[in-house]
């Protein structure tokens, strides 16, 4: 146990040292929070982790297929699989993307897939971040100081090797360039940035550029990295870690003071690749979600391996009524929020609030998905030196450049009230790292 | 009977900028019933832009100065002509209300006490409901201003008051959409509505309160005023004042 203690306190401290933090934005201010490491790993067999890398890289390639179909042929509309509204009404759909083909037709090149384990013993999918899925330099960087403070860990330990992370990266950010002789960029909004310190790691550890938009100017269809002293070089690929609203002010908003103009010029020609690809936020659309088993079906024609937490649609008659009817037992999520918010746990609500819920979904059915509450496994963590058990979700991260993989690690995250569900590091939750077992 | 279209826009700077990057929306959608003729634009300074179409299909050019410029003008001439509107199929997204068209209680309920038998004369008398609502007011709103707020106000231009009835169209089941162009008659450039029934798209500027025919050239048609911009530009340089002059002119050959 104090071993454990001293290893999480060093953890900690150098990640504090790194300047390591977590911030996010809501309701118009900034809060910026430390992310505390838990130095329990959670522990995953080889076995498992073959199922669960088989239904992970099922599930990126149907949404991958869902992108394409929906901003060119719309085939699945078409056939009646998903209803028209739930696409043109999302704020996630861009109609800017229609008929752009990215550069090797891939759109989610780095998804982050969020899944908890039930005390059933099945995997569920919680949620699919399609656009730009952080934290994959947390549990990097635990390993890391761990592997140093306490070698001997790993020498106990058949752990895979959680390294080649920045090597999947940089192979799929070389694939999908399309110019030759250019350079790979992060795009960053700036050292101001909670996630600047991922930004410039991944940055170092891909050999991509680390840059913000005043290092970056498009001349003529192509775009350019203005180094020092004015020389200029090409650049095939951006993985970008500003959101598509701030993107380009020519296209999106306006007002961005951190996109780069005319950038979606040079994309839209096909002489950049943009990762991850813009408009990605109608596949990962909580509405969506419930027909990404059925895409698996669709676009692969597969039975899905991987099932998602029991969800309704309250814009299906059949399932209005149902969710109507059993309120107290269902989780309500408005599909228009992120991060741990708009989710409302029935059990705990007066009937007044009920009620309100009730009007709310008679009101805009399209607005809001129900589910059951996945009873999921608890996690032991250190707490006051003790061990104590909490929530835990895994997310996994898939990137797919040629073929579609599966990064052998994970950031785990749990919560540190006891009870809760919501393991969302914007909601106070802190981290694991996740070691997958090599020959257990 | 075919149209002739003048567009010039003059930019003067009160300093140099440069690493001017623009968009421009400024050449006739070809569409169902609307087709170009010809049409030529020059952009002095500029030795190279890029011809493409934006998500809805219209004419986008976009492209750099890089060296530093006081000016930045363009000038576009053409000629459309007129077909009998053909059938078109309905993009679903016109359906939908977006953030500057969000249609609220007050105004659905404004809109529901002006609907009528059939969609025709909804989309007529709304959009004269609309136009007795909104007085005509340059200066009172800008380009991010939303229906709601000019609904509000009951105050706005052609944008605000397009806008509402956008909001409000879609608010009762009838999708619509924006529309910026020229207009015989206006050296500026006018934005009207187009509303989706009987299988087709028909055109009514609420702000003249007229139906829309010839002598309405269409530059480009989307959700609202800013799928539409015709004219949007990033430039460097500090502190700079931008005294912008437009002069259109579409005139019967």
């Amino acid at each position: 146990m104090d071993a454990l203690i001293t290893q999480r306190d060093s953890v900690n401290e150098w990640m504090s040292r790194y300047g390591v933090r977590f911030g996010i934005y809501k309701n118009g201010t900034f809060k910026e929070q430390i992310f505390p490491f838990d130095p329990i790993p959670r522990k995953i067999s080889a076995r498992e982790w073959k199922m669960l890398e088989k239904g992970l890289i099922q599930r990126v390639d149907a949404l991958n297929a869902f992108l394409k179909d929906i901003y060119g042929k719309k085939q699945i509309i078409k056939d009646g699989v998903l209803p028209e509204d739930f696409v043109y009404s999302s704020s996630g759909y861009l109609p800017f993307c229609e008929v752009i083909v990215p550069p090797k037709n891939v759109w989610a090149h780095i998804a982050g897939i969020d899944l908890v384990n039930g005390k059933d013993g099945n995997w569920y999918i919680l949620e699919d971040n399609l656009r730009i899925p952080s934290g994959a330099s947390y549990p990097l960087i635990a390993r890391e100081i761990t592997r140093s403070v306490s070698p001997v860990t790993f020498e106990n330990n058949t752990v895979s090797d959680n390294r080649n992370y920045a090597k999947l990266l940089r192979q799929m950010l070389d694939y999908v360039n399309p110019l030759d002789d250019s350079i790979n960029v992060i795009l960053t909004p700036g050292r101001y940035n909670s996630a600047y310190f991922e930004h410039s790691y991944f940055a170092e550890k891909t050999g991509a550029v680390l840059a913000e938009n005043r290092d970056l100017r498009v001349e003529n269809g192509i775009l350019y990295y203005l180094g020092i002293g004015g020389k200029k070089q090409p650049v095939g690929t951006v993985y970008r870690r500003i959101s598509d609203e701030y993107l380009d002010p020519e296209i999106f908003n306006s007002d961005s003071l951190i996109g780069v103009p005319n950038i979606m010029q040079v994309y839209k020609n096909g002489s950049l690749a943009l990762v991850n690809a813009p408009g990605n936020g109608i596949a990962d659309d909580k509405g969506i979600y419930y027909f990404v088993p059925k895409m698996v079906k669709y676009y692969l024609d597969e039975d899905p391996i991987l099932q998602n937490a029991p969800t309704f649609l309250p814009f299906y008659p059949d399932d209005r009524k149902y969710v109507l009817e059993h309120l107290q037992n269902l989780v309500i999520k408005d599909v228009a929020e992120a991060g741990g918010y708009g989710v409302i746990f029935c059990g705990n609500l007066s009937q007044e609030k009920l009620k309100e819920i009730h009007d709310l979904i008679v009101k805009e059915p399209r607005r809001w998905i129900a589910q059951h509450v996945v009873d999921f496994k608890d996690l032991p963590i250190i707490e006051d030196g003790k061990i104590v058990e909490r929530k835990a979700d895994l997310r996994a991260y898939v990137v797919t450049g040629s073929e579609t993989k599966v990064w052998k690690c994970g950031l785990t995250r749990f919560s540190r009230t006891p009870g809760s569900f919501i393991v969302n590091s914007s909601q106070g939750g802190g981290f694991k790292d996740t070691w997958v077992i090599d020959n257990a | 009977m075919p149209w002739v279209y003048e567009f010039s826009s003059k930019s003067k700077f009160s300093q140099e900028v440069n690493s001017h990057a623009f968009l421009l929306r400024c050449v006739p959608k070809e569409t169902e019933y609307q087709h170009v003729i010809k049409s030529g634009t020059i952009i002095p300074g500029c030795w190279r832009y890029f011809d493409q179409r934006d998500g809805f299909g219209n004419t986008i050019f976009w492209g750099e100065i890089i060296e530093p410029h006081n000016v930045f003008s363009v000038l576009s001439h053409g000629i459309v002509d007129y077909s009998e509107g053909a059938e078109s199929v309905l993009n679903p997204v016109f359906r939908f209300p977006t953030r500057l068209t969000t249609c609220t209680p007050e105004m659905l309920d404004f809109a529901l006490r002006a609907k009528c038998s059939n969609d025709a004369e909804t989309v007529a008398n709304l959009a004269a409901k609309v136009r007795e609502l909104i007085s005509y007011t340059p200066g009172s709103t800008n380009n991010a201003t939303s229906a709601q707020t000019a609904f509000e106000n009951r105050c706005g231009v052609c944008q605000d008051i397009s806008h509402v009835l956008i909001a409000c169209l879609r608010g009762v089941g009838i999708a619509a959409r924006y529309v910026s162009g020229y207009v015989e008659g206006l050296t500026l450039s006018h934005a009207w509505t187009e509303a989706y029934y009987n299988g087709t798209w028909h055109g009514i500027d609420a702000t003249e309160n007229r139906t829309v025919s010839g002598g309405y050239i269409k530059i480009a048609d989307g959700r609202d005023a800013s799928d539409c911009s015709l004219n949007r530009g990033v430039f460097s340089g500090g502190n700079i004042f931008e005294n912008l002059e437009i002069n259109i002119s579409v005139k019967r050959i």
